[in-house]
């Protein structure tokens, strides 16, 4: 019963995944006949190299600009959402939207919205004095410029898994604290919160592995450019094997990042099951 | 030039970015095909008649070069039907589906001098400014395929491009170009070319 799933993880993910890890000490480039093995000497070409630091750089520094405001910013808007009045409801409806388009749309979508000269957002931040933003045409505002698209993206999943899990708070509980005198941040630090927890591990997991692993909403939106300031690791294999055909270069870069997501996973989904013990 | 002169997002920009802000009037000017002229001469163009086109500027040794892009049609070697895909190929190339596809279908990139002279042809890009000349003078005297066959050519080209972006963003020209330069040394030995 159990072979012909064994079969299909056996054949359409163990098998090439080992094959890509082997092709990532080895020399093989797709329009050579010959692969020769090279130990790691792959690896240390892309550790010791400027391009392999800014993607790894870049790669950490967006999951910390995407998770960091997401979080408490689902947080926030989740605690709103609980409130009974009608806007609110009406909100609730229309949260979903961004989640439904492709990422690809969405990052074409906001580089429209995002340009520095003809793009809406320049237009109204110029009514209200702000001028010459660069968004995604200078390093120095660009990696937080694609993380701002993910921003826009991704709350909303944040914001349905918090809202289910304040859901779920017994309101009894709530109440009596409340008649035992507890402020409204007390009732935040000592019920909610805790309750939280393991949503909240739940969709740092998910968010986590997402933004390390992020490629179309970068590479619709800049192709890993200015100056490579948002070139991330997944990108940068993608650029490596489509556009140099160098296999080798490419599978370091995706081996380094299932090790990254590997034990960021771990981590997280240690910390879920002792929550839910 | 395209520092002082162009837009700041020219820095990101593709082949389509450019051919769509020139196609909505944003750029005063650009380099760039001449077969995206049905699409700017077209009754809905913001830019319809108000288009002209110029050969290459001269380089540095006074010589006018261009790259002629081209499109291939070929038969898989594992084909298993390659009579009729060689028929396919014999029709999409004759001069009647090739004169077609550019006077109705706005495809405009014929390969057959009978087409480029074809009074249909002549008639349909009499009216967009020096088009048809220029085209005809860039064809006869100055472009060819420079396309180089080198499997690194898009690494390459992508390395060199970072460094018009950095010089853009005001790194010094040399320094930009040397470490480019640098690069593409160590990308060809790895590739053993």
């Amino acid at each position: 019963m159990t072979i012909p799933a064994l079969s299909i993880l056996l054949g359409l993910i163990i098998y090439p995944w080992i094959k890509g890890i082997y092709y990532s000490f080895t020399d093989y480039q797709l329009f050579k006949t010959s692969i020769n093995f090279v130990w790691f000497q792959n690896y240390i070409d892309v550790l010791f190299s400027e391009k392999g630091h800014a993607a790894i750089v870049n790669t950490l520094l967006y999951t910390v600009y995407t998770i960091g405001i997401e979080l408490p910013l689902g947080i926030g808007v989740a605690m709103a959402l609980t409130e009974e009045a009608r806007i609110m409801r009406l909100f609730r409806s229309f949260l979903i939207v961004p989640l439904l388009i492709p990422p690809t749309v969405a990052a074409i979508m906001w580089k429209v919205m995002m340009n520095s000269t003809n793009g809406v957002i320049n237009y109204l931040l110029e009514k209200g004095g702000i001028y010459g933003i660069p968004w995604l045409t200078h390093p120095s505002t660009a990696l937080l410029s694609v993380s701002l698209i993910d921003i826009w993206m991704f709350t909303p999943f944040v914001i349905i898994v918090i809202f289910a899990g304040l859901q779920s708070i017994r309101q009894d509980l709530v109440d009596a604290a409340k008649v035992d005198g507890a402020s409204s941040l007390d009732i935040f630090c000592y019920i909610t919160l805790p309750h939280l927890v393991p949503y909240l591990l739940l969709v740092l997991l998910f968010r986590a592995i997402d933004s390390l692993k992020m490629f179309d909403i970068i590479y619709g939106a800049t192709k890993g450019g200015p100056i490579n300031s948002t070139l991330v690791m997944h990108i940068e294999a993608y650029l490596k094997l489509i556009r140099g055909f160098d296999l080798a270069h490419a599978m370091v870069y995706t081996t380094l990042l299932w090790i990254i997501c590997f034990l960021v996973a771990q981590f997280f989904i240690k910390g879920w099951t002792k929550t839910t013990e | 030039m395209l520092r002082d002169s162009s837009t700041p997002d020219v820095i990101n920009y593709l082949w389509y970015d450019e051919f769509e802000q020139f196609g909505t009037g944003k750029f005063a000017f650009m380099i760039g095909p001449n077969m995206w002229a049905p699409t700017y001469e077209a009754p809905e163009s913001p830019v319809k008649d108000k288009v002209n086109y110029a050969l290459p500027p001269k380089g540095p040794a006074g010589q006018i070069s261009s790259h002629m892009f081209t499109w291939s049609v070929s038969i898989n070697k594992a084909s298993r039907h390659k009579g009729a895909a060689w028929l396919f190929v014999q029709w999409a190339t004759t001069k009647e589906t090739l004169l077609k596809s550019a006077v109705e279908r706005d495809n405009f990139m014929p390969v057959r001098k009978s087409v480029f002279n074809h009074p249909d042809f002549k008639t349909r890009v009499k009216v967009w400014a020096n088009w048809g000349e220029n085209a005809k003078d860039l064809l006869e005297n100055y472009a060819s395929v420079q396309w180089t066959p080198n499997p690194k050519i898009f690494e390459v080209g992508d390395t060199w491009a970072v460094a018009l972006q950095k010089i853009i963003l005001n790194v010094e020209p040399h320094k930009a170009l040397s470490d480019a330069a640098s690069e593409i040394t160590s990308i060809m030995k790895r590739a053993g070319l």
